[in-house]
């Protein structure tokens, strides 16, 4: 009964402003819409945009957006190369294009499609783990191209930064130092990764501390996985290319303790004197010993 | 102006909230695995738990040494012994991990003197650093015994050691005295030759 009453309401409510006109595709399309008929939602709407009396109106791209939203939302969600919701969030666009200098209906298309933004951003972070990483930066370019949409001027740095951050962790976290050639392959990418966070804020603690760590493990593998079979011009080549990852290392971790902010200090001291051990500079190890004594955490 | 769809969609909008929400969670949360594998990795001070790449380094130069050098045949028997002079508690376990392998048909068996008075023979003796002083007292004591002597402090050579450990440009490397080796009767291998920083 209550859905009867509701019908009868929305035809109303829907046809009484075109009253003496012929139904608009626009106007079919939102009682399909109300019916949860897509599909035919979806071919109305479709149809309104090749009307001349409606594919100019604000309101028609309004309506098209709302379908393909909930289109999206009830049959495509969670799938990073839905259709409908970029059909949705072009119709937004279109919508607040249309409606410049009336106002009707931009902010509420605006809510949607920053709502449709979050879908990105939220899909980016289910993707950001070890096995799925590789999504995650086009989501995440996806969700910011469709937040300047609504703000062209958005400035991302921190989100990029905490994103790169994240991301750089989990190609790190895939690293194999058995297998050479995959482990060049992450090791490249989480470096490449963490750089373009320094690219952002060049005293961004936390990349400097995540690079510097990167080299250093790498440099410290490169020894480990010598054993009693490898002859001594390999094992001197092994400490060469050890060494030339120590020295990467080390400016990466002079700045994270210039820093001090995303590590305690003595985490840092430590760090920086473990590099300087392996580097066989045992003055400046030395020094380093003395100021950790000092500290008191 | 024309109708909105209904409340209802209306409330629906309102859900952008609650998924930002759960990413801004997420995204201040700290990345586990790097940060611990740092913590693992970084600060290996000598004596702490961590991987002393310096004296992995040393050991695997020392039993490459067992291939490069020729001892006198009647040193071909018995066990392979290679001793440490003083305590270096990290070499010792690096080196302790070839007591299982063999030199010929002969078993490496590694082991540690504190005092130098000791020892009664070794195939390899490694003095550290801290008992350098007592490189030329020992040259002189395993002389007619071929026994290679190995240090690593700065002009040992002139003390009688035979290879003896430096660093140059941060690298573990090593200096050779082919003359000290000829006294020791002790043949050294071309490559070991080649692949010293210095060779006297």
């Amino acid at each position: 009964m209550k859905r009867k009453l509701l019908h009868i309401i929305l035809l109303m409510t829907v046809c009484l402003p075109f009253a003496g006109a012929q139904v608009s595709y626009t106007n079919k399309a939102i009682l399909y819409y109300q019916e949860n008929q897509y599909d035919k939602a979806m071919e109305y709407i479709d149809s309104a945009l090749a009307n001349p009396k409606e594919m100019n109106e604000a309101y028609t791209w309004y309506v098209r957006g709302m379908i393909y939203k909930d289109h999206y939302k009830q049959f495509e969600t969670p799938l990073a190369e839905s259709r409908s919701r970029i059909k949705s969030i072009e119709s937004f666009k279109k919508c607040i294009d249309l409606d410049a200098g009336k106002n009707e209906h931009t902010s509420n298309a605006m809510v949607n499609i920053k709502f449709l933004a979050g879908t990105y951003y939220n899909e980016m972070v289910k993707n950001l783990d070890t096995v799925n990483y590789e999504k995650a930066e086009p989501l995440y370019e996806k969700y910011k191209e469709t937040m300047r949409l609504v703000d062209p001027k958005m400035d991302f740095t921190k989100n990029d930064k905490e994103v790169y951050l994240f991301l750089g962790a989990q190609i790190s976290r895939k690293f194999n130092f058995k297998k050479e050639g995959v482990t060049q392959k992450y090791f490249d990418m989480a470096i490449s990764v963490f750089k373009r966070v320094i690219a952002l804020d060049s005293n961004d603690c936390n990349a400097h501390y995540q690079i510097a760590q990167l080299y250093y493990n790498y440099g410290v593998e490169t020894i480990l996985s010598l054993d009693d079979t490898t002859p001594l011009d390999k094992v001197i080549e092994a400490q060469d290319k050890c060494v030339a990852l120590f020295q990467k290392s080390l400016p990466h971790m002079k700045k994270a303790y210039q820093l001090s902010n995303c590590k305690s200090k003595k985490e840092l001291v430590k760090a920086l004197m473990g590099i300087y051990y392996q580097l066989n500079e045992m003055d400046k190890y030395n020094d380093l010993n003395t100021q950790l004594q000092l500290i008191k955490e | 102006m024309a109708p909105y769809l209904n409340s209802a969609l209306v409330h629906k909008k309102l859900l952008i909230i609650l998924p930002l929400v759960a990413f801004v969670a997420m995204a201040f949360s700290p990345a586990p695995g790097p940060v611990l594998a740092a913590i693992r990795a970084v600060a290996p001070p000598p004596e702490d738990e961590q991987p002393d790449i310096n004296s992995r380094l040393k050991a695997l130069y020392v039993f490459n040494f067992t291939n490069m050098i020729e001892w006198p045949s009647e040193l071909k028997k018995g066990p392979f012994n290679i001793v440490i002079l003083g305590e270096n508690k990290n070499l010792f376990n690096e080196l302790s991990k070839y007591n299982s392998k063999s030199v010929g048909t002969q078993q490496i068996k590694v082991s540690q003197a504190a005092d130098a008075s000791t020892i009664q023979a070794a195939h390899i003796l490694f003095i550290t650093k801290a008992q350098s002083d007592k490189i030329a007292a020992m040259v002189k004591k395993f002389k007619s015994k071929s026994t290679l002597i190995v240090s690593e402090k700065e002009g040992a050579m002139k003390d009688g050691s035979i290879i003896n450990f430096i660093i140059r440009n941060n690298r573990q490397s090593y200096e050779l005295s082919k003359t000290n080796a000829t006294k020791h009767k002790l043949i050294i291998g071309k490559q070991l030759t080649e692949l010293a920083v210095k060779v006297e």
